[in-house]
């Protein structure tokens, strides 16, 4: 049992890794959440099931894949954030006892597409700028969690007019000389925009803006008193008449809308004044018909409107998919100056005029094509297919479908919710089975997280490989090389799984260097452990394979991670070869350097670096700059090939160009320094560590200039990070100056450096 | 003495410094691309035999500013009027000594044997590419060729130069003389053995913005002729954003026979603008405008095309197909020419470049326009050769120390 503890860990974890694999059925009775989430949409110019709509959002909105619903309140007490009063906190880390509830991802977001007054409610913003929380006098509400707070969106909204005039200033700033109070600020308006566009990509919302405010007057007497009704219409905004006779106007509005509307109907693309103008006088024509009626104030207009619009959408299009043949008809008469049914042509007026506004916001493609098989790239948000309805004069079945979906999750229907579900996904299965397919496949993706799982594997290892250090006793170096190895399986899974859903080679963007630099490096470390069987392999593997991917985890905060690439990247064949290779390069720059700090730490402050030890480190150390010199020289000048190439220019010493030439010039004077004996084992440790500077420089660091050709791969801070990491190396660098006779091996006589004489 | 000479230049240490210097030479010349432009910055620092202290003081500042330090950032403007004080060896003379010292050791400290020969390999290798860059550098001619749907053009026009340029206009062919923008100096008389007058240039701006009324810092031109009396000029700092070029403006007298026949206006942004001068019976026409390449052959935009991804503003490509005539050989084709697929032809390749294609120009009213990039490289090989070599010798060097360390394992 002693020997064979490690095979039965690493089955058990692996058991656990292949259990994520399987794909996930919702239970009888529930809502079909799992059904749902598979769903595909098209975001981002690429088909991905809804779940990874809501992650990657979710992500960019409050930097979580879930959201709490429970935690700590005043006084102590645990429940419902409703249920709780002040100073509110997410559960503490040393709260074993407490399991929150969560709202998943999925969940989140379709809570926000069919109850937005529920989702507005959620603690999903998150701003942690003290200097941002003090202005906008937020440090009272909204949950903590060690330092970051969520606010609501009903929290927020009384701010966000303030917010925006100050993000329009900022915005003229260019993005990397903003200060963070400001980068926090530009966050946050992006957020909040993300989060309303999203609140529209279901059902449309009520409209009420400026132009319909307009018209009345901010005191509800007042507008009783100036006599607001039959008679002229005056804009309270700059309190005169726009129009001598309502009833007039309202005939005259009617008549332009059927125009507008006539011309919107015979191609789908105008300019953007059409679009404006058809706003501008749908929008005032239902702001006059009530008034027309009598009503005389905005609440009056906004309590009519909720009872119209906050219904049951799916009877919404129903309506108005049993209206449109007779109000085309009468719009047609119109026209042509015949008899027509104002009544009809009024309210899909009205329709209308909600579904352009939806078009013009709602941000992922949910409904696929009209024709679905002939142009399978086709797909528009709702608000556009409602627009295009009305052309077609009649509603298409996704469009039927996403409304049931969205009124049985807001009536809490699951029946009724779970059988659209089906239905629609029988619906497409039966037309577009390669979209399902595609859903379903980064479905379990995102079920599978297989970066995450062999992040804990290499953690875990990393524990072990030091236990082996300190006792010496082989089953603990085995356990470790075998969580390792689980972990680079893993790994390499995800990688695989990664390329065949993306459709293009690894490393497509920072997030994905920095998945495959890890992956490179780890994959090195076993070869020199297998090889040595020192322990230093698989201590190298584990923590670069670790830091990589937390790096990884980081990056990923920004978004969908497996965006489209833009024209010129847009070749797989390029970004295999010099974007892998250089990518290769880099990570055996850092495994040289992350060798060499092991052996100054070891040499230094312990007495465990021997002779052997110290000898084969050199030699892993030079061997790995040999290797890292050859994957960086051919990396470049493929790089220089492919410029060449597309720009057609071999070398314009653009800022990665440079970034990569100051790697392969390093590792060049290492490897020249070396054989003119400039530098013997120490040096060559203290160059390798630096090299760790360079590469982190031209990884990072020239995407943080944010010129030239390549700032496609611009990032924002994270600098910080870059300057501690280049400062901890340099310090590094200074202890390994230290003087030999300070080392504690070197004391201990367990190590004697050449050229030392005690 | 010679031997000591031959000693230094074949020295490791040698080699090991220029390294170095490369290195800082490589980070401050990245650094200055923010507050100097990639233009200047490439001047300043790569193609150059030494760095002047300005260029190095505005990159240490940027760097400071990265660590938090913040001091104003120098302009391209500055550091171009700025006192050259050498303080740092630049791009060429390092790749100069670099190569130097690889030849030179290569003939006299390494012998050829079969251990070595991938350190052989990739020192032949990289002197290719370093010759290969040195040739790109000194022979290779960038232009732009800017077209409009269904424009015809047999001509690409340079992207930093700018001509005076004489055409006499012939029944079938017009003549074209060119005179650089560098002969252009004030009170400077300029005649040419194909031109029956002369021309004596008047006032001239190295960069220049020019306005129809008298705005603030706008002077009034003194020229008589044509668009000069309602012109007004302002001299502006040199541009350093990567795209951005300076315009320059030129005032030249005619003379004739000792003559003169007035004082006209130029500048290459107002360039079909250009003004006449008749002499025996000919007619030419002289304008100051971007230099122009012209080639025997011509070149039609027939269709201009901006893909995106659907519901995105990430461009998915930009194609162009255009038709070539030639006369001499005779050839004429479509093609089309694409990201990452560029059409070479006659010595010269055409990149696409810029695009203003689709919707947006469709609602002006306007026609979609494509500019493609026009190299002409003669040396365009050695990169691929040298990467070949290099990589290569690479490759087989590893190999060799690979065998070595396993056959030294073995026996263990």
């Amino acid at each position: 049992m002693k020997k064979h503890w490690p095979w039965l860990l690493t089955a058990l974890i692996a058991l656990k890794i292949v259990g994520s694999l399987v794909p996930k059925k919702d239970k009888e009775g529930e809502f079909k959440l799992h059904d749902f989430g598979r769903l595909p949409v098209l975001l981002g110019g690429r088909l991905q099931p809804i779940d990874s709509v809501a992650r990657n959002n979710l992500l960019i909105i409050r930097g979580t894949t879930k959201v709490p619903l429970e935690g700590n309140g005043a006084g102590g007490k645990w429940g419902k954030w409703e249920d709780l009063e002040g100073g509110l906190s997410e559960r503490k880390w040393y709260q074993f006892s407490k399991r929150p509830k969560k709202l998943y991802a999925t969940e989140w977001l379709l809570e926000l597409f069919s109850k937005p007054s529920a989702a507005d409610n959620r603690y999903v913003f998150r701003i942690h700028h003290p200097e941002l929380l003090g202005e906008l006098e937020l440090t009272e509400t909204g949950v903590d969690r060690s330092g970051l707070r969520y606010y609501t969106y009903n929290q927020l909204r009384p701010h966000m007019q303030r917010v925006e005039t100050e993000a329009r200033v900022i915005s003229q700033e260019k993005a990397e000389r903003r200060t963070p109070y400001q980068k926090s600020v530009m966050t946050l308006v992006r957020a909040v925009q993300l989060y309303e566009r999203l609140r529209e990509s279901a059902r449309p919302s009520m409209v009420i803006d400026d132009e319909v405010k307009q018209f009345f007057h901010p005191d509800p007497d007042k507008s009783e008193e100036l006599g607001i009704g039959p008679g002229p219409l005056f804009s309270f905004k700059e309190i005169e008449p726009v129009a001598d006779d309502i009833v007039a106007e309202h005939e005259r509005l009617r008549a332009e809308f059927g125009q507008l509307l006539g011309r919107l109907e015979m191609s789908s693309n105008h300019p953007q004044e059409t679009y404006d103008r058809f706003t501008t006088v749908s929008n005032r024509f239902l702001v006059v018909r009530p008034i027309g009626d009598k009503i005389r104030t905005y609440q009056d207009v906004k309590k009519i409107w909720q009872n119209d619009w906050n219904g049951d959408f799916a009877k919404e299009i129903e309506d108005f998919a049993t209206l449109l043949p007779t109000a085309m008809q009468a719009l047609n008469r119109q026209q042509t100056g015949q008899e027509f049914d104002t009544n009809a042509a009024g309210r899909v007026m009205a329709f209308a005029s909600r579904y352009l506004a939806q078009a013009n916001q709602a941000h992922p493609l949910i409904i696929p094509p009209a024709d679905f098989a002939t142009d399978s790239d086709n797909w528009s948000n709702i608000g556009k297919s409602l627009m295009d309805s009305i052309r077609a004069q009649g509603v298409s079945a996704p469009i039927r479908s996403y409304a049931k979906i969205v009124s049985a999750y807001a009536n809490g229907d699951i029946a009724a919710f779970n059988s659209a579900v089906v239905d629609y996904t029988g619906l497409l299965n039966s037309k577009m089975p390669n979209s399902v397919e595609k859903g379903r496949s980064e479905y379990i993706f995102n079920k599978f997280l297989p970066f995450k799982n062999a992040m804990y594997a290499y953690i875990i290892a990393l524990l072990f490989a030091l236990v082996f250090w300190l006792r010496m006793t082989e089953t603990w170096r085995k356990a470790s090389l075998q969580l390792i190895t689980l972990g680079v399986v893993v790994h390499t899974a995800g990688l695989i799984y990664r390329m065949v859903i993306s459709g293009y080679a690894p490393v497509t963007n920072l997030y994905s260097s920095a998945i495959f630099v890890g992956w490179a490096a780890v994959l090195l470390g076993i070869l020199l452990e297998w090889v040595f069987k020192n322990g230093v392999g698989i201590v190298t593997s584990a923590s670069v394979g670790y830091t990589t991917l937390i790096i990884a985890h980081h990056l990923a905060m920004e978004g969908d991670t497996m965006e489209m690439m833009r024209a010129v990247l847009d070749t797989n064949f390029w970004l295999a070869t010099h974007v892998t290779i250089i990518t290769i390069g880099y990570a055996a720059t850092f495994l040289a350097g992350f060798l060499a700090i092991i052996y100054l730490l070891r040499g230094i402050f312990t007495s465990s670096l021997d002779d052997d030890t110290a000898k084969s480190l050199v030699r892993m150390v030079y061997g790995i700059v040999c290797f890292a010199t050859l994957f960086s020289f051919v990396g470049t000048v493929l790089g220089g090939l492919w410029a060449d190439y597309s720009w057609g220019r071999f070398w314009g010493w653009d800022p990665k160009e440079n970034g990569a030439l100051l790697i392969v010039i390093w590792n060049a004077t290492i490897l020249h320094l070396r054989w003119g004996g400039m530098i013997r084992d120490r040096g060559l440790m203290n160059c390798a560590i630096f090299g760790n500077v360079v590469t982190a420089f031209s990884w990072f660091g020239v995407n943080m200039l944010g010129i030239g050709l390549h700032s496609y791969g611009f990032m924002d801070a994270a600098f910080k990070w870059l300057a501690i990491f280049s400062l901890s190396q340099f310090a590094l660098i200074a202890i390994g100056g230290l003087p030999f006779g300070s080392w504690l091996s070197v004391k201990r006589g367990k190590l004697k450096p050449a050229g030392f004489k005690a | 003495m010679i031997d000591k000479f031959i000693k230094l230049i074949t020295s490791l240490k040698l080699t090991v410094v220029c390294l170095l210097c490369s290195l800082v030479v490589v980070f401050f010349g990245t650094m200055a691309q923010d507050p100097l432009g990639l233009y200047i910055s490439q001047e300043r620092f790569f193609h150059s035999f030494f760095i002047d202290w300005a260029a190095m003081w505005a990159s240490v500042k940027k760097t400071l500013q990265m660590f938090g330090v913040y001091m104003t950032p120098s302009t391209g403007a500055q550091v171009l009027q700025a006192q050259w004080v050498p303080v740092f060896p630049g791009g060429y003379l390092l790749g100069s000594v670099l190569l130097i010292n690889l030849i030179a050791t290569h003939f006299t400290k390494f012998k050829w044997t079969k251990a070595k020969s991938g350190i052989f390999l990739t020192h032949a290798g990289i002197i290719l590419l370093l010759v290969g860059q040195l040739f790109t550098d000194m022979f290779a001619k960038e232009s732009n060729l800017r077209l409009e749907e269904g424009q015809t053009k047999n001509y690409s026009i340079d992207a930093r130069k700018n001509e005076l340029a004489v055409v006499k206009i012939g029944e079938n062919s017009n003549r074209v003389i060119s005179i650089p923008e560098s002969k252009l100096k004030v009170g400077k008389v300029i005649s040419h053995p194909e031109m029956p007058f002369q021309l004596k240039v008047t006032e001239y701006w190295k960069s220049s913005d020019i306005s129809g009324s008298d705005a603030p810092g706008y002077m009034k031109v003194d020229a008589t002729q044509g668009i000069g009396p309602r012109v007004y000029v302002k001299s502006i700092p040199a541009a350093t954003a990567m795209d951005a070029r300076d315009i320059p403006a030129v005032v030249v007298e005619v003379l004739d026979s000792g003559h003169g026949h007035g004082t006209w206006f130029s500048t290459p942004s107002l360039a079909r603008r250009q003004f006449h001068h008749d002499h025996d019976g000919n007619q030419w026409e002289i304008a100051f405008r971007f230099k122009r390449y012209y080639t025997p052959y011509s070149i039609t935009l027939l269709e201009a095309k901006h893909d995106k991804y659907k519901g995105t503003e990430i461009p998915r490509n930009f194609s162009s197909v255009v038709r070539i005539e030639d006369s001499v050989s005779g050839e004429n084709r479509e093609t089309k020419i694409f990201m990452n697929n560029p059409l070479r032809y006659a010595g010269k390749t055409y990149y696409q470049y810029q695009m203003a294609a689709g919707e947006m120009m469709a609602s002006r009213g306007l026609k979609s326009t494509s500019t493609l990039q026009v190299v002409q490289n003669p040396s365009w090989l050695a990169p691929y050769l040298g990467c070949g070599i290099v990589g290569l010798g690479l490759v087989i060097q590893f190999l060799i120390h690979l065998v070595k360390f396993a056959k030294k394992r073995k026996p263990a």
